[in-house]
């Protein structure tokens, strides 16, 4: 904003900096009332805008003066600067119904230079001037006024394009690294059976080049159940999966940045597999494994992401594959996600600068998983067709932390007698950049 | 008190006052350029600097690049010497392409929103900071530096 108010200040007849008005950020809309006595020029400004970094779009102008005609055709004749401007155009002769020359008029129109040096006007429908106005002679104190449209980027902050939130499908690729501590609760059921599972994710993640982040997730679990009967818990650290996330397309636009992104990560088989035994717990060798922090042995994932920005909303998708296998016979099925999210830019309304924006958020996840296994072979009943919808908020303070909480509702669950149901999940994180 | 004492004290109250407007010696910086050398802004005490502020993703910043490229061309031989240094957030290779792409003839360094702080508080970029030969910030210029701004507030600081 700034850039363009120095500019467009540089010009003789502009007036001070501080009375250069920006009136659109996001589309570099300017504004301004030329020094009254001075000339104006459509190719100096574009010139200086030019310069500074900036394309003059389009401009428009208004102008009070005294309509002439000649063999050239139509023309006005600023009150104030007794410039001259051609008035052209298919419009004219509608847009001047009823005047005659001599005519005192206001005329709003597209602006440029044309040959020459000759400032050119096509106009809109004009306005008759105030007779009053022409009694007294005092001139209005905005004789001109001009629209600026800018098509080049804004200076201070990044170019304006839409804030990308960073939770899934995240695709934000920073450089240097950030640290991403996520408390996750679920409750989850079956039957009469109650579990909380608490969940501490400390995800870290390094941008080794512009397109490619790394990263590992640690979750650190505890476990608590309860059948009516007896309880109990444990707690341990889950696998840790590694990955690596490529983005192979990104395309930025003022508010409409669209991405994508591969991601393969690994999931290892370093989790706590500890679990209740049939003493502690009665329910089948299924049902007391899924107590433990983990969901198998090693796995690989397979993710691919799209996000797409479109004025103040953000749309991003991902489908994501796991390919379970077993540890000590163990293994939940492999596993099918698409997760979507839609966002909402609440604030700020005026986007200029990173920092303190809050994004209203809105994201399912459909759920697929497969048959799973027990002590080496197959377990009926293991399979499940989940849909949730989460609803959150996210709060960038500074473009290097980022708050966040959503809360889970389960929308459709299609779970077989033998895969734990969740009732409710919770989400709160935080986002580290460095 | 004599006419003489009232004028001494004017002079003294005048000069502080001239000395108040923006006058205060450059903070120590020291930074990695984007070969990763070590970039001392004392090292360049002796000459008159300018600190440009500026980032890939600006586009006045890269608008004023070509200027600043030819001053220092230019006044090279009078002590000029530019020093430019990024503003997050920046890809390194997007610095480096583009530094490349308009031939840089004066060092980039790598800085952060700290560095820019030093200097200047507010939002704006580009900022140039006028240091002069003995280490003084003589201006904070806000915004792209224009040829009429560099005539008139560094030219003369280069005689």
């Amino acid at each position: 904003m700034f850039n363009i108010q120095k500019a467009v200040s540089r010009l003789n007849f502009a007036p001070k900096l501080n009375e250069i008005e920006i009136t659109d950020i996001k589309n570099g809309i300017g504004a301004f009332t030329p020094k009254a006595e001075k000339p104006v020029s459509y190719a100096a400004l574009k010139e200086t805008l030019k310069k500074a970094g900036y394309t003059l779009a389009s401009a428009k102008i208004t102008v009070n003066g005294k309509l002439s005609r000649d063999a050239s055709g139509w023309a006005l004749l600023s009150d104030t600067s007794g410039q001259r401007f051609a008035l052209e155009g298919e419009g004219v002769e509608l847009a001047l119904p009823d005047v005659s020359p001599n005519a005192q008029v206001e005329v709003t129109g597209d602006w440029k230079t044309g040959g020459e040096g000759k400032e050119v006007i096509s106009p809109l429908p004009a306005k008759k001037a105030a007779r009053s106005h022409n009694e007294n002679g005092d001139n209005p104190a905005q004789t001109e006024y001009v629209d600026v449209t800018s098509g080049g980027p804004m200076e201070a902050g990044p170019p304006p394009v839409a804030p990308i939130r960073t939770t899934s499908p995240g695709l934000t690729v920073y450089r240097g690294g950030a640290f991403t501590p996520r408390y996750i609760y679920l409750r989850q059921t079956l039957a009469g059976l109650k579990v909380d599972r608490h969940i501490m994710l400390l995800d870290f993640s390094y941008t080794p080049t512009p397109k490619l982040l790394v990263e590992a997730e640690i979750p650190v679990t505890r476990i608590s159940f309860k059948d009516g009967t007896t309880s109990g818990g444990g707690e341990g650290i889950g696998n840790v999966i590694i990955s690596g996330k490529y983005r192979f397309f990104r395309q930025v636009e003022a508010w409409g940045d669209r991405q994508a992104a591969l991601r393969f990560g690994l999931e290892l088989p370093t989790g706590n597999k500890g679990a209740p035994d049939e003493q502690q717990l009665q329910a089948p060798a299924f049902v007391r494994q899924q107590l433990s922090p983990i969901s198998g042995g090693l796995s690989p994932h397979v993710d691919l992401t799209y996000s797409q920005a479109k004025g103040r909303f953000i749309f991003g998708g991902n489908v994501e594959g796991v390919l379970r296998s077993e540890r000590d016979g163990f293994r939940m099925g492999h596993e099918l996600r698409v997760n979507t999210d839609l966002e909402y830019v609440l604030f700020p309304r005026k986007y200029d600068r990173p920092g303190g924006e809050v994004f209203a958020i809105l994201e399912s996840n459909f759920i697929r998983r497969g048959i799973g296994r027990v002590a080496g072979a197959p377990v009926p009943g293991s399979s499940s067709t989940e849909y949730y919808l989460a609803p959150g908020v996210q709060y960038a303070m500074r473009p290097r932390f980022v708050i966040e909480a959503s809360y889970q509702i389960p929308v459709a669950r299609n779970t077989e007698p033998q895969v734990l149901r969740i009732e409710r999940g919770l989400l709160v994180g935080v986002r580290l950049l460095y | 008190m004599t006419r003489a004492a009232v004028s001494a004290t004017l002079l003294v109250a005048l000069f502080s006052f001239v000395l108040g407007q923006g006058e205060r010696p450059a903070p120590k910086l020291e930074l990695k350029d984007v070969e990763g050398r070590a970039l001392r802004l004392s090292d360049y005490k002796g000459r008159v600097v300018l600190l440009n502020f500026w980032a890939t993703w600006c586009a006045p910043c890269r608008a004023e690049m070509p200027d600043l490229v030819k001053w220092q061309r230019e006044y090279k031989g009078k002590s000029l010497q530019v020093i430019g240094v990024t503003y997050p957030p920046e890809e390194l290779t997007e610095v480096c392409e583009f530094i490349k792409s308009i031939k840089v003839n004066y060092p980039v360094a790598l800085g952060y929103e700290q560095t820019k702080a030093m200097f200047d508080k507010g939002e704006t970029l580009p900022i140039t900071v006028v240091i002069d030969r003995k280490g003084m910030i003589r201006e904070v210029i806000q915004g792209i530096i224009f040829p009429e701004e560099f005539e008139q507030k560094v030219r003369p600081l280069l005689r």
